[in-house]
């Protein structure tokens, strides 16, 4: 790799800064105890007053039970890695035929299978709603993984079907006439191959799962919290305070987590290599 | 289960290797209402190395697939060594192919990929490093078991791709379009690479391709196949000299097929003249097509025999070591080239020589 030139430098300073810049005043504010206008930097900080302080501050409130911060966490790993799961079982054999077969109907299908992200969330949130309090799912884990499934499958399906496109028939048909039977043929040869797309879209759908807001908020109806709806619920008042701001920045950490988990795992994998035919 | 307990069906040449006669029996595939192979029979006999010819979409790698066990025939059937393998599938049928485009495991070195058929049969470690290092070893590999196929270049793939399959000890070879994705330098070094190994083994071996030139290179025999019908099957030279129909000779490259009439079984007129040619069938009056190769046409700046065709050359194609002209006779035109020991001059007045011997009708 060469050199950056100075443009290129401040090039990448600022995209950073666009993306990065955001996440500053809610660190600072986290930590702040009182930030008063116009004030560039708080006037107090929160360690100074922690000991004085009659109620908890900031961090103290959020690492605290009475936050509800590890319940929430613990809520939304736990049904985006199930979404994910159900999401990948449900998506794997349906792209194959998408990818790689011709049939009446096939655009009416994937029209129709992109639906979910041109319906507003709010009109299948309701709908969804009035039927899941007749079916007794409301408020229940089931209830909201269904819900989730509803925008994770269509960046999921879209995602695989480009890499079974990508995927000849020919290395199942080779490793089939070599003697391999069908479990083999997909252990060892499909599976791997379609790994790189698999964790990218696995990745994919549990990030749009821990941000769902609105279907969990209606459906989980306040008994199911999750980190969104907890932030949600802070920040209701039209004001962040430094709680908000801190419980702001847990929410992002599972996210991260995941992106750095799963580029590790692309590395290992023998990939870097690419797909030489 | 072991990897030569094999079917009943395979004889042992003289070296020790598994050979097998291939036949097929009025074999027809149908994609629902489209048919991409008639009604096909073919006997392809045991250690030799035949290729099936034609355009694209004729049916030859449908037929390569159903041979595999691929695809499944509509109807007929398909022998190995005179049993009846049309029910037996893919993984049992014990046959190698290699993909056009190797399909080699991106995900697996070499040295993996070469023992992917011998490691899903559970055979022990130890015999299968044994048997990965004396396949490599053949191919000229050895030092590039490490390495991943992104890593090689195409000839390098084609032989772990051959590697591979050979490793099973297939009791058919099979090949899609082998020299197609190699350049020029590459082929001639695959095709001896291939001669040799398929001697040496003594396999029966099909390849498919729509190259008539690969198809002469390499095969034994040639079944040229069109439309899903066997236009023609036999030895490349006898394919080449004497087409059996009009389609076939323009597959393999003829440019002189002038139109005529019988008048005796050895005499045509056409519009070069009454030509004499070796006898054939047919009677007085039938319409028929003469072949002449343009390379075994004598052409000369003088008259030597009262048969000489007068001509006149209309054009000049240098190809090197070949030069290929264009001459004008009578109403037509006819196509001559000859080695490059000198140049004639465009619009020179030429007398063409036609020996009965080299030449050939084709009944319409």
């Amino acid at each position: 790799m060469g050199r950056l030139s100075p443009f290129q430098k401040i090039y990448l300073f600022l995209i950073a800064g666009f993306i990065l810049g955001p996440f500053l005043p809610l660190i600072i504010q986290s930590f702040a105890f009182r930030w008063a206008w116009p004030d560039l930097l708080p006037g107090t900080w929160w360690l100074e007053q922690r000991e004085k302080s009659p109620i908890p501050l900031a961090w103290d409130y959020v690492l605290s039970p009475y936050s509800r911060i590890w319940e929430a966490t613990l809520n939304t790993v736990l049904i985006g890695g199930i979404v994910t799961a159900i999401c990948l079982a449900i998506c794997l054999p349906a792209a194959k035929v998408l990818a790689r077969d011709r049939f009446r109907g096939k655009s009416l299908l994937e029209f129709g299978l992109s639906l979910p992200l041109i319906v507003p969330e709010t009109a299948i949130g309701i709908a969804l709603l009035m039927m899941f309090i007749r079916l007794g799912l409301a408020g229940t884990y089931t209830g909201i993984i269904i819900a989730h499934l509803i925008p994770t499958i269509p960046y999921m399906i879209r995602m695989l079907t480009s890499v079974w496109q990508g995927l000849g028939r020919e290395f199942e048909e080779q490793a089939m006439i070599l003697g391999a039977s069908r479990w083999q043929v997909l252990r060892l040869v499909t599976l791997p191959m379609l790994m790189p797309g698999v964790v990218a879209g696995a990745l994919f759908s549990f990030l749009v799962s821990t941000n769902i807001f609105l279907l969990t908020f209606l459906l989980g109806q306040g008994k199911i919290v999750t980190l969104p709806t907890l932030l949600f619920s802070k920040i209701s008042g039209g004001q962040i305070d430094a709680t908000g701001a801190g419980i702001a920045l847990i929410v992002t950490v599972p996210g991260i987590a995941m992106l750095l988990i799963s580029e590790r795992f692309l590395r290992e994998e023998a990939f870097g290599q690419g797909f030489g035919n | 289960m072991p990897l030569l307990a094999k079917a009943r069906h395979v004889r042992v040449s003289r070296e020790g290797v598994c050979v097998t006669e291939v036949q097929l029996r009025s074999v027809a595939k149908r994609f629902g209402d489209e048919v991409a192979i008639e009604a096909l029979d073919l006997r392809i006999p045991d250690g030799e190395l035949v290729a099936l010819l034609g355009p694209s979409g004729c049916g030859k790698t449908t037929t390569l697939r159903m041979i595999s066990g691929l695809e499944t025939p509509s109807a007929g059937q398909i022998l190995f060594e005179g049993r009846d393998v049309s029910g037996v599938s893919v993984q049992e049928r014990n046959v190698g192919m290699v993909f056009q485009r190797y399909a080699l495991f991106p995900h697996m070195t070499v040295e993996k990929n070469v023992a992917f058929g011998l490691s899903i049969r559970g055979l022990p470690k130890s015999e299968i490093a044994e048997r990965v290092a004396e396949i490599l070893g053949v191919v000229q590999l050895s030092e590039y078991r490490k390495r991943f196929p992104s890593q090689l270049s195409g000839g390098q793939m084609q032989r772990v791709a051959i590697a591979r399959t050979l490793i099973t000890e297939p009791d058919v070879l099979m090949m899609d379009e082998p020299l197609a994705n190699l350049d020029t330098g590459l082929r001639g070094e695959m095709r001896r690479f291939i001669r040799e190994l398929q001697q040496r083994l003594g396999i029966t071996t099909i390849f498919v391709t729509h190259d008539q030139v690969e198809a002469m290179e390499l095969a034994d025999r040639v079944a040229v196949i069109f439309d899903g019908r066997l236009a023609q099957y036999g030895a490349p030279d006898r394919l080449y000299r004497k087409p059996a129909s009009l389609n076939v000779a323009r597959f393999l490259g003829a440019t002189n097929l002038v139109p005529g009439r019988l008048r005796d079984p050895d005499l045509v007129d056409t519009p070069l003249g009454t030509l004499v040619c070796p006898w054939r069938q047919g009677q007085t009056g039938d319409a028929v097509h003469v072949m002449a190769r343009s390379e075994l046409i004598d052409i000369g700046t003088e008259r030597t025999a009262p048969t000489d065709i007068e001509g006149r050359i209309i054009a000049r194609e240098f190809f090197g070591a070949t030069v290929s002209y264009s001459v004008a006779c009578q109403n037509t035109h006819v196509n001559v080239t000859e080695q490059a020991r000198r140049m004639l001059e465009l619009g020179a007045p030429v007398w063409l020589k036609l020996a009965p011997e080299h030449m050939w009708i084709i009944p319409e």
